[in-house]
């Protein structure tokens, strides 16, 4: 009868791991993907790597460890700060190493799940490809992989996480996954500009509205490459900007020389917050930014022909850049976790 | 009844544990191993050797990978391992090929780098590299992948040049040399001789001896320093492909 009733409270307690296994998978499965703003699209997602709260938990802690940096001097979020919408204020930032330096600017990493393709030069299809790559990059966090999940693998939130996310033991193939989901849902949409659209006609004020108008006109011309929701056609093009380092933007992968010089365009919301500019950062301000439009740039042999001088004045200038920094969010980044990770 | 039960699943494991055991194996157990050599003695990483007007050079790192190997008898029939790459370094330059069917062979062939279908994101195979498991040559642990460009790094060769022999490598003007080849166009494919007549449950391996000096005749290091071409323009590009294209010429292969 003993072992019956042993026999009997494994088979219960068989039972109720299963259930709470399955409500567990259960819950990682059906929590609604975020939107942004109802007038956007969903953001695209691979079928193999879905949104779900879990998901996106586990990419935060990762995004937030510096365990996963060589001296645990660095996490993601020391180069792409929330504060700064997730870009960094220096032109180049420091890796793990400290000397050691990566030689573009840090973009910002809000709405980056809508970019068709990563990197200034566009060789990365996707977040899933490319989420851990900073992990390893000597000039960033410098750390080899198999170091960075061992470090994680023994603790016991990362343990859970990774169960009811993925429904497996933490590896370096659901790390990416992780990181890619909390990226995709990076989403900003809380500007001005975004209330001026949905019929608040006074959420911009006539300086940005003048600013707005310049933006879109023929004779600026600066909508026709920042287009759309997000401010970038995703496009190449040289805007005349004189060559530093040696780096040659898109050729570096096609080896084209009419693809020399030529960078992705980036996405304006949040600009004001995200100085330095250019792909090198090397203009500290938006004003030097609107002084290089409004020059025409250099001579540079693939400058696409609609730069050139725009012949504003001051006042033109100042609107110009009061509309660009009514894009900012209005909504200030909440963690979704309480990161004791950060150690 | 109680009693029948335990032993009784005790005998049915015991069963099915007997009808598992494998008969004797049929094939052969194969790998593969490079055994570097620079003037004509096992390659010394960290050690100087002479390179021209005074100068001497360094070796620092030779990590490279193999694939897509295959074997073929008199007859022409092969038997192939594709898709199944190592990356081979300092200290761990032997790998495991596979199992081997019986035969004599004639020919070994061997690639030098990822194959075009795995290699980028535009392959036909091709997935997050990540997918692999961390153990896999084609993870991006083994710290050969252009996270940023999507593809593999096919090899590495790192050292240093003194440039005046003063016995310092890290003198103003002396160089650090880094030939990273790594595109579809620098994947090289080629064949050996090598007389072969594997046993069943054996093991064996294939000895690849690597001369260094006929590895690197065709490359200048002290004009182009740095080879990291991930397209197939300019003299990085030219300097790399000097490199690969001697793979065939520098590599021979035995029995041991």
């Amino acid at each position: 009868m003993g072992q019956c009733r042993i026999a009997q409270s494994a088979i219960a307690g068989c039972l109720l791991l299963l259930c709470l296994y399955c409500s567990c998978s259960r819950r990682a499965q059906t929590a609604a993907a975020p939107q942004a703003l109802s007038a956007w699209p969903p953001v695209p997602e691979p079928y193999y790597n879905t949104y779900s709260a879990d998901r996106f938990r586990l990419g935060e802690m990762l995004f937030f460890d510096k365990r996963l940096s060589s001296g645990t001097a660095v996490s993601c979020a020391s180069c792409h700060k929330p504060e700064l919408a997730f870009a960094d204020k220096v032109a180049v930032s420091a890796g793990a190493a400290g000397s050691s330096f990566g030689f573009r600017n840090s973009p910002t990493l809000l709405n980056i799940g809508y970019a068709p393709y990563l990197m200034a030069e566009g060789g990365v299809p996707s977040l899933e490809h490319f989420s851990v790559a900073p992990l390893q990059d000597h000039a960033e966090m410098n750390q080899n992989l198999k170091t960075s999940l061992a470090r994680i693998a023994q603790d016991t939130a990362y343990l859970r996480l990774f169960r009811t996310a993925y429904d497996t033991l933490p590896s370096i193939k659901y790390m990416a996954r992780a990181l890619a989901v909390y990226q995709r849902y990076l989403l900003s949409s809380g500007s001005r500009y975004d209330a001026f659209l949905q019929g608040r006609t006074n959420a911009l004020s006539e300086k940005e509205k003048r600013g707005m108008t310049l933006f879109y006109s023929a004779a600026t011309g600066c909508g026709e490459c920042h287009s759309g929701f997000l401010f970038s056609d995703f496009g190449f093009y040289d805007i005349g900007l004189e060559t530093k380092d040696n780096d040659p933007g898109k050729w570096r992968l096609s080896g084209k020389e009419e693809d020399r010089n030529r960078f992705k365009t980036p996405m304006l919301r949040n600009v004001a917050r995200t100085a330095p500019y250019m792909h090198d950062g090397r203009f500290a301000t938006l004003e030097q930014v609107m002084q290089h439009y409004n020059s025409g740039g250099h001579n540079t042999p693939n400058r696409d022909p609609r730069i050139k001088p725009l012949q504003l004045d001051a006042s033109g200038m100042e609107d110009l850049i009061a509309f660009m920094q009514s894009l900012n969010d209005t909504l200030p980044y909440k963690k979704s976790i309480s990161l004791n990770t950060e150690k | 009844m109680k009693k029948l039960f335990i032993p009784g699943i005790l005998l049915s494991l015991a069963f099915f544990t007997e009808c598992k055991k494998p008969a004797g194996k049929d094939t052969a157990s194969c790998a593969i191993e490079f055994r570097p050599v620079y003037n004509k003695a096992a390659l010394k990483f960290n050690h100087s050797y002479p390179y021209g007007n005074n100068r001497s050079i360094q070796f620092s790192l030779l990590k490279f990978y193999v694939g897509n190997m295959f074997f073929e008898q008199g007859d022409g029939s092969r038997q192939s391992f594709t898709d199944q790459y190592l990356v081979l370094e300092e200290g761990r330059y032997k790998g495991s090929i596979g199992e081997l069917k019986p035969g004599t062979y004639v020919k070994a062939g061997i690639s030098y780098g990822v194959n075009e279908n795995l290699n980028t994101q535009s392959g036909a195979d091709a997935r997050p590299a990540t997918d692999y498991p961390a153990e896999n040559a084609l993870n991006p642990s083994a710290d050969m992948y252009w996270g940023w460009a999507q593809g593999y790094i096919f090899m590495k060769l790192e050292g240093r040049i003194d440039m005046d022999g003063n016995g310092s490598f890290a003198d103003a003007g002396d160089l650090l040399v880094s030939y990273h080849p790594g595109n579809d166009a620098l994947y090289r494919s080629f064949e050996y001789n090598l007389n072969f007549t594997p046993e069943a449950g054996k093991e064996y391996t294939v000895i690849a001896d690597l001369d260094l000096n006929t590895l690197i005749a065709n490359c200048d290091f002290v004009a182009v320093q740095f080879a990291h071409p991930t397209n197939t323009s300019g003299n990085q590009f030219i300097a790399a492909k000097n490199l690969v294209d001697q793979w065939g010429n520098a590599v021979s292969l035995s029995l041991q």
